[in-house]
């Protein structure tokens, strides 16, 4: 089926559907305004014609003045349409005049028998006029000072809950009258159901009439929008087989012409992000390049020392690390002593990656020729601070180890503090937080110390950077310090730095367990023989 | 009921009678209130002949039906009721009724009450209910009253009737026993409290305390009302402190009461005996100086009961003119010098001597006869008296009684009035049961009394003064009684 029909058919659908429904509610809402209606002028004609009626009945039908009666009672009755007829009973029962059977004649058969339903005696004895409905509930009523009615027992006392007279049809009201007589009023519903079926034919034939005209519209409607998108399928098809630079020319303000502008952006967007995805892998390639040559930089082996043992390890957030250590062992006429550190540069990816392995580079390169170790890291300083913006730094942590001297010591250059394992107590120490990131600020030698560490045989020490205390669990958890630490206490008696370095790994990658890891982590353990 | 009442007493009653006071107090939710009234309570018997008594007494007591606040029939303790044929009225009785000493009503109960009204020959009621052939409780629920005559304001009659504990007969002159919204729990000699009936089958009233204090002083019985808090009705109250109420906290109310007076023809005088020369006098009497003469207190009437009574008829009303036009009417109408004398009792003598004034000065011979209450109905003995002063009060709120007195009583109808008109229309009324027809027929025939074929001169209603305090709904029905158990906010 053509989209021209399908979418005339589907119009129609809705149209026809909606109609109805309306059609529905109109007819339910009529059914029940005309219902409450037929109540409303069947109880006020009841008020305003029993006394009457009774008056009627009292005055002429002893003397059986039935000519006179009549014509009045007919005169009465002709005023509601919805009561069909009316039974005078006096207070005892006894039925005194019927309309239905008097039409033309007064009533001269045997005398008629008292009702025998005690319900209906009741209501003609009551004082309130009551109402049946066709159901065979009854309801008495009571007109309040204010001139409304409202629902009470035969005992006069209201009901908590007031009935909703549009939620039933009442078969009759008996409207007692003076103690003496009471007028029952029949009520019938067959005007009800003229006029809904009145209502519904009117409604019918205005939604044939709405069904065709729709059916016209749809067709209409449906064709202004399947030529313009008969032209976007084929630009749409132009696209798909690669000829980007297809643009549809429909400057409508509809729906279609915003689908057709949607087109055009789409088209527009496969573009740029075809160049975009070309551009993506030439630049993933490029980090690939400077994640290998960084890894290059790192130790490939951690060589045995005497006196001490060393073990490191560092694994990347993502790409190029920001994070980057090394050990350099010297023995020249300097002395014979190894430095270690470990760096962190802020933030990571190509630029970290960049700065670290500029540290890395000038480092080594000045290691040999400065054992002190504070002027080695003033002098790297000068330079990176040179050839850097001050929006990215290093943070670092130097540990010198002399061999002669059988000393360790450190600079810490605005690092995170390095834990002390003490194996005669097994507890962890941390040492004092200190210095300022390398590539803050020209001259930094005054704010560095080198400080001795007394490692005695099973000491050990943790570098650490801060991606370890900083693996989330959760979005809300983090690893910590206070668990880095107790995991250094647990972990530092074992024999080997390799064995304490694993450990802890094992314990921070347990912590995060698969949640993304979100920064380096870097671990150095270096144990006292 | 009828009552005849002489002028002195519609006057005592009116003017020494009334007095109110306002109150600057206020109380936002009443535990307690207050109806001050003139007159002490004179006894707890449930039939005391004093009138003040049944205001008392009323919230104690109720009745197979009873009166709401203007005079319409309501279900009270029978909550329907109806004619089951000319002589047999039948009542159908609530089953969740209690007396105030926890036991229930029973069928028992109402029918002892009018046996023992029947016992004690009770003076206003035993004419009320001398029709009572028997009383037969056979079916539940269920009263009727058979009676020896066709009576279609049977119903009307028992709103007069309390129903009693017929337990202790004895005890109920100190210790009431009713059904009422409120219960007796003491009395002093100037005061009755009563607290609300917790099992009252209509749930109990709103104000759980209420009282009656009588203070007899018009001017004391309002200055007790203005420095109390809980006074929510002072009755009657004088209209000469009205200009008092502007500082006080309550509102002047004022109503019709159910008491017309009027002058009766005495039929020796054989000018008057004609219809005619009747109507022309009534075209002439005063009527605008009957609140004058009555010192404020009454309202010119043209017909002998009152609005609020089934009969009234409201298309009959006073003929005002001015002096000028009476005064050449009389001339026109050749009563110039026409003699009328008319017996008043010595109380009203001012009121008699003002009405002779205003007479002669319209060119009648007219003459006030001072005639001791107790000897007024003789004084037609007295050729020379033409009009007869009286009073009627409406108690069971219906024409019907005053008619039937005056025209089948040799004693009240002393002009021996006679219409033949009126005697069918008496007929037609008795045996008539529908209120409208009933009304229409009392209407018709009250026009033809009041000025059709004069049956005497309609004088003026009585107008009853009282306060409420501002805020308060405190309904006050047509015949005088406080109905306490609806007091609102």
């Amino acid at each position: 089926m053509k989209l021209r029909s399908q979418i005339s058919l589907l119009l129609t659908t809705l149209i026809v559907l909606s109609i109805s429904a309306t059609a529905a509610v109109l007819i339910y809402q009529n059914k029940q305004e005309i219902s409450n209606d037929i109540y409303l002028n069947a109880r006020n004609f009841s008020e305003l014609t029993a006394s009457r009626m009774a008056t009627l009945v009292g005055e002429y039908l002893p003397s059986e003045s039935f000519v006179l009666f009549n014509p009045q009672m007919k005169d009465l009755l002709r005023k509601n349409s919805d009561v069909l007829g009316v039974d005078v009973y006096d207070y005892s029962g006894k039925l005194l005049y019927n309309s239905t059977t008097e039409k033309e004649e007064q009533y001269k058969g045997p005398s008629r028998e008292n009702i025998t339903d005690p319900v209906y005696q009741e209501r003609i004895q009551a004082q309130n006029p009551s109402l049946k409905t066709i159901l065979g509930e009854v309801y008495y009523l009571e007109k309040a000072d204010t001139g409304q009615y409202h629902f009470v027992s035969k005992e006069g006392i209201p009901f908590l809950t007031q009935p909703n007279p549009q939620n039933f049809q009442i078969a009759n009201i008996v409207y007692p009258v003076s103690n003496t007589y009471a007028v029952a009023y029949n009520v019938s519903y067959l005007n009800l159901w003229t006029r809904l079926q009145q209502a519904a034919i009117n409604i019918g034939m205005v939604a044939l009439a709405a069904i065709l005209f729709s059916i016209l519209i749809g067709l209409l409607f449906a064709g202004t929008i399947a030529r313009p998108l008969r032209k976007l399928t084929k630009i749409v098809e132009d696209i798909a087989q690669g000829n980007l630079d297809q643009r549809a020319q429909i400057k409508s303000k509809d729906e279609v012409g915003i689908l057709a502008k949607a087109v055009n952006q789409m088209a527009t967007d496969l573009k740029k992000g075809i160049e975009a995805r070309v551009y993506q892998e030439k630049t993933q390639k490029e980090i690939e390049l400077a994640t290998k040559i960084q890894q290059a930089l790192l130790p490939k082996d951690i060589p045995d020392f005497e006196q001490i043992d060393v073990s490191a390890e560092l694994v990347p957030a993502a790409g190029v690390s920001g994070d980057v250590y090394d050990l350099i062992r010297i023995d020249n006429e300097k002395g014979n002593y190894l430095y270690c550190y470990l760096g962190d540069v802020t933030g990571h990816g190509i630029s970290a990656g960049l700065l670290s392995t500029t540290a890395n580079a000038m480092i080594a390169m000045l290691a040999p020729e400065e054992p002190d170790p504070v002027k080695l890291l003033a002098k790297v300083n000068v330079t990176l601070k040179a050839k850097t913006s001050g929006a990215i730094f290093i943070t670092l942590a130097l540990v010198k180890y002399d061999f002669q001297k059988k000393k360790l010591s450190y600079v810490n250059a605005g690092h995170e503090q390095i834990l002390k394992y003490n194996t005669a107590d097994k507890t962890v120490d941390l040492t004092a937080p200190g210095g300022i990131a390398l590539g803050m600020l020209p001259e930094i030698h005054d704010q560095l110390e080198e400080v001795e560490l007394d490692l005695k045989k099973g000491d050990a020490i943790m570098l650490y950077s801060d991606g370890l205390p900083e693996a989330w669990q959760n979005e809300k958890d983090t690893y910590g310090m206070e668990r880095l630490t107790e995991t250094f206490s647990k972990y530092g008696e074992l024999k080997t730095a390799d064995a304490i370095q694993k450990a802890t790994f094992k314990d921070v990658n347990d912590f995060r367990g698969k949640f993304e890891q979100k920064d380096d982590m870097t671990l150095i353990i270096i144990k006292k023989d | 009921m009828k009552k005849i009442i002489a002028i002195l007493l519609c006057l005592t009653f009116l003017l020494s009678g009334c007095s109110l006071f306002s109150s600057n107090g206020s109380a936002a939710t009443l535990k307690s209130a207050k109806v001050l009234v003139a007159e002490p309570l004179n006894s707890l018997d449930p039939y005391s002949v004093v009138a003040i008594d049944r205001q008392y007494l009323h919230p104690i007591y109720e009745r197979l039906v009873d009166f709401d606040d203007q005079l319409k029939i309501q279900p009270q303790l029978a909550y329907t009721f109806g004619k089951v044929d000319e002589t047999t009225w039948q009542f159908k009785i609530r089953s969740n009724v209690k007396f105030h000493d926890g036991t229930d009503l029973t069928l028992d109960h109402i029918k002892q009450t009018f046996d023992t009204i029947q016992k004690t020959r009770s003076p206003h009621l035993v004419d009320l209910i001398e029709n009572i052939k028997r009383i037969e409780t056979n079916a539940p629920e269920t009263v009727t009253f058979k009676l020896n005559e066709p009576d279609p304001e049977f119903f009307r009659k028992l709103t007069q009737v309390p129903i009693i504990s017929t337990t202790n007969l004895a005890a109920l002159a100190e210790a009431p026993n009713g059904t009422g919204p409120y219960q007796f729990v003491s009395k002093t000699s100037n005061q009755v409290n009563y607290k609300a009936f917790a099992k009252h089958w209509n749930n109990p009233p709103l104000i759980p305390n209420i009282s009656y204090q009588s203070v007899f002083d018009k001017d004391a019985r309002f200055e007790t009302a203005k420095s109390s808090t809980d006074v929510v009705a002072v009755l009657p109250f004088s209209v000469d402190l009205s200009e008092q109420l502007a500082d006080s906290n309550f509102t002047l109310r004022s109503q019709p009461d159910l008491t017309v007076s009027f002058f009766i023809w005495n039929p020796a005088n054989s000018f008057w005996s004609s219809a005619q020369n009747r109507q022309k006098l009534l075209q002439v009497w005063p009527y605008e100086q009957m609140e004058e003469l009555t010192s404020g207190q009454g309202t010119p009437a043209a017909q002998f009961v009152s609005s609020g009574v089934l009969g009234y008829n409201p298309s009959i009303v006073p003929q005002l003119k001015n002096f000028e036009e009476r005064k050449a009417l009389t001339t026109e109408l050749g009563l110039n010098g026409q003699l009328i004398r008319f017996a008043v009792p010595p109380t009203l003598s001012l009121f008699g001597l003002d009405l002779e004034h205003e007479l002669n000065a319209l060119g009648l011979n007219a003459e006030a006869y001072l005639v001791e209450q107790d000897q007024i109905f003789d004084s037609y003995m007295v050729e020379d008296v033409q009009l007869l002063f009286l009073g009627w009060r409406s108690d069971l709120g219906t024409g019907t009684n005053f008619l039937n007195t005056i025209f089948k009583s040799l004693k009240y109808n002393v002009s021996q009035y006679h219409n033949s008109e009126v005697d069918k229309l008496l007929a037609n009324l008795n045996t008539t049961y529908e209120e409208q027809a009933r009304l229409t027929i009392l209407q018709e025939l009250m026009s033809i009394i009041s000025f059709k074929d004069p049956y005497g001169i309609p004088l003026f209603y009585g107008r009853f003064h009282y306060i409420t305090r501002n805020g308060y709904k405190v309904p006050v029905r047509l015949d005088s009684i406080v109905l306490v158990e609806a007091i609102s906010k």
